[in-house]
């Protein structure tokens, strides 16, 4: 088992497209890191420089205390599963498993226990002998996973394996990853750009935009102490509640000014105004689950209507105006709400952000 | 099920019957021919000729099937068909993977040039190829080998192009797994590319089998100073009939005894032509 490091990693494409931008991420040994970002973010490119499928423009890597800058792709110690599962349409399920083995020339009789295991291990007992066109999208994704696992990699790079499955599958699938994580104990960098499925698989999450990361955190952390205005509104569905607004000093503290309406901060935001704030135009963020909404009237508080209600199953949401634009905030269920009336929202407290626009 | 006739059936089965007749036809004709007896061909118009024999025979094909040279000829050019496309797989799979692999300027220049080759008549680019056949190191090569290089020429440029085809098909994904896990290129290549486009090839190997089979102008202009015994089949036939034009039965017999081989041939290599090898692959 190994950590591996990237020290200020860049990828410039050939092409001049600088698709991976001073990239520095620690990851310890036996960790789950999860990469996400919007399409064409970088995440592919990275892993792919990890994997030593594509050349590192500058910067270091290191796997476990090795600078594999320059290392081939099969001295790594590296196994990866491609998005697109990349399996030997010509060879059965347990030929595909055993290929890397046979490649290292390792013993048949040990080769066909650890395709034993795999298939144990995977839940595909009993479809050794067929070929992936006859399997479904769940199994072809666990035959690629198990031939990646029979390798006992240091590092496993899964590129957005999940990506094309239906959602049962795919829960279900999150579920099997995190029990063979447990099991094998291996360092895991897992490509998504599903913030859900980051969130319940990883140690720590990687938020990537446009080559340049974001943020480096546990799930809570990035989902509660948002770095920027990105990574918050990356994180969560539905999505962080923005308000653009200004600050204006009010002795100690601050008061929001949006669009006429003023709202005075509460006195923990004057730390954190100090540290990142620059200017005066902020955005102020809120989840839909961190508003309390009243329809009497209350002294400093967001005004706005209520529109409509929607549900996503578990939770109910309600749409309100504010400034031409809509907020969603979680209410009870199956609270009949009224529509079309005044309402007025409070952010409980310490969950409020608050951001440079 | 409800079997109705609607007017797209009867059109669908219309066009069947109608492929069936376009194939069968010429080769009811041939076959009558074959087996024609001399009253049944030669009317001199006094009566139609007719859709059977009056009395059929196979003498015909007893003459040509007891000639040991036709044997002898007729296996020489299975054997020349075989080693030309042998030949042309060899060296065309490689150069097609690598045109369909790396990126270069001017590729689509350089595919339509060695497709162009074959834009100029057998009849001229003949000469050149016959005079490098002369010289000495090439000259003296078994005829085998000597005929089915010069096929090899002309069945290369369609094997790169359909290979190419083919190779372009397959995920690069493919051979990106294979690298990480530790294989070379010439173990991917053959392990898995090659086995992967094969149904791909088979198509390509088909025709070239059949190109070399058929082959006329090349081998006659190659075999020039050939003994008669080993002549690829069309130019010994050629000179068995020599200034005379061959009459109407030997030309049906020969055709359908010579359709046989390449029959043969595309059964064997059909097996390997199941669609869709590359299923399952990539999602
Ligand atoms: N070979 C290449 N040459 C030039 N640019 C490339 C190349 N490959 C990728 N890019 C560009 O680099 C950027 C990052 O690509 P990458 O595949 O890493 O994105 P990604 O984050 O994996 O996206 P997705 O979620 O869609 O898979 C994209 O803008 C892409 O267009
Ligand atoms: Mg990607």
């Amino acid at each position: 088992m190994a950590g591996l490091t990237l020290k200020n990693i860049q990828k410039i494409y050939p092409n001049g497209y600088h698709a991976v931008k001073d990239l520095n991420i620690d990851i310890k040994d036996g960790e789950f890191v999860s990469l996400v970002g919007p399409s064409g973010c970088g995440k592919t490119t990275t892993l792919r420089m990890i994997a030593g499928l594509e050349s590192i423009s500058g910067g270091e890597l290191w796997i476990g205390d090795k600078l594999a800058n320059n290392v081939a792709p099969k001295d790594r110690g590296i196994a990866m599963v491609f998005q697109s599962y990349a399996l030997f349409p010509h060879m059965t399920v347990a030929a595909n498993i055993g290929f890397g083995l046979k490649i290292k020339k390792v013993e048949k009789k040990i080769i066909n226990e650890k395709i034993e295991w795999a298939l144990d291990l995977l839940d595909l007992n009993g479809l050794g002998d067929r070929k992936p066109s006859q399997l479904s999208g769940g199994q072809r994704q666990r035959v690629a996973l198990g031939r990646a696992l029979v390798l006992d990699p240091e590092v496993l790079l899964l590129d957005e394996p999940l990506s094309n499955l239906d959602a049962k599958l795919r829960i279900k699938m999150r579920t099997e990853l995190k029990r063979i994580h447990k099991q094998l104990k291996s360092t895991i960098i897992y490509v998504t750009h599903d913030q859900a499925e980051a969130m319940t698989l990883s140690d720590r999450i990687v938020v990537m935009k446009k080559g340049e990361l974001m943020q480096i955190g546990s799930p809570s952390e990035v989902y509660n102490k948002p770095a920027n205005k990105f990574v918050a509104g990356f994180i969560g569905s539905p999505p962080m509640n923005f308000i653009e607004g200004e600050l204006i000093k009010d002795g100690e503290n601050y008061i929001f000014k949006y669009n006429g309406n003023v709202y005075k901060l509460p006195s923990y935001l004057k730390d954190v105004i100090k540290e990142k704030i620059k200017g005066k135009e902020v955005v102020l963020g809120v989840r839909p689950e961190d508003f309390e909404i009243s329809l009497q009237p209350i002294e400093n508080a967001i005004e706005g209507m209520s529109i409509v209600t929607e549900t996503l199953g578990s939770d109910d949401y309600v749409a309100v105006e504010v400034n031409k634009k809509l907020l969603s905030v979680r209410i009870e269920p199956d609270s009949n709400f009224p529509l079309d009336r005044k309402v007025y929202l409070t952010p409980k407290e310490e969950k409020f952000h608050i951001f440079n626009k | 099920m409800e079997r109705r006739w609607n007017l797209q059936k009867i059109i669908w089965f219309a066009m069947i019957i109608l492929s069936i007749f376009i194939v069968v036809f010429p080769i009811y004709i041939m076959f009558k021919y074959s087996i024609s007896d001399r009253s049944s061909w030669i009317t001199g118009g006094r009566y139609p000729v007719p859709w059977w024999p009056f009395k059929p025979t196979f003498e015909m094909y007893k003459y040509y099937l007891s000639d040991t040279r036709f044997w002898g000829n007729g296996f020489l050019s299975i054997k020349i068909a075989l080693l030309t496309v042998a030949l042309s797989m060899f060296f065309g799979a490689p150069a097609a993977y690598s045109l369909a692999r790396y990126k270069f300027n001017g590729k689509a220049v350089l595919l339509f040039l060695i497709l162009s080759i074959r834009l100029i008549p057998d009849i001229s680019s003949v000469i050149p190829v016959a005079t490098v056949f002369n010289f000495a190191f090439l000259y003296n090569l078994p005829v085998t080998l000597k005929v089915a290089l010069a096929h090899t020429l002309l069945g290369l440029p369609y094997v790169i192009y359909i290979a190419q085809g083919v190779f372009e098909t397959i995920p690069v994904d493919l051979e990106e797994q294979a690298h990480i896990m530790g294989a070379g290129k010439l173990y991917t290549f053959i392990r898995i590319i090659l086995p992967v486009a094969l149904p791909g090839l088979a198509a390509g190997a088909i025709y070239v089998f059949l190109l070399s089979w058929n082959e006329f102008v090349f081998s006659y202009f190659i075999t020039a100073t050939s003994s008669v015994d080993v002549l690829p089949l069309p130019v010994y036939l050629k000179s068995l009939f020599g200034a005379f034009t061959p009459n109407p039965v030997s030309i049906a017999t020969l055709s359908l005894l010579v359709s046989l081989p390449v029959i043969v041939f595309t059964f064997i290599i059909q097996k390997y032509m199941v669609a869709g090898t590359t299923a399952g692959a990539v999602k």
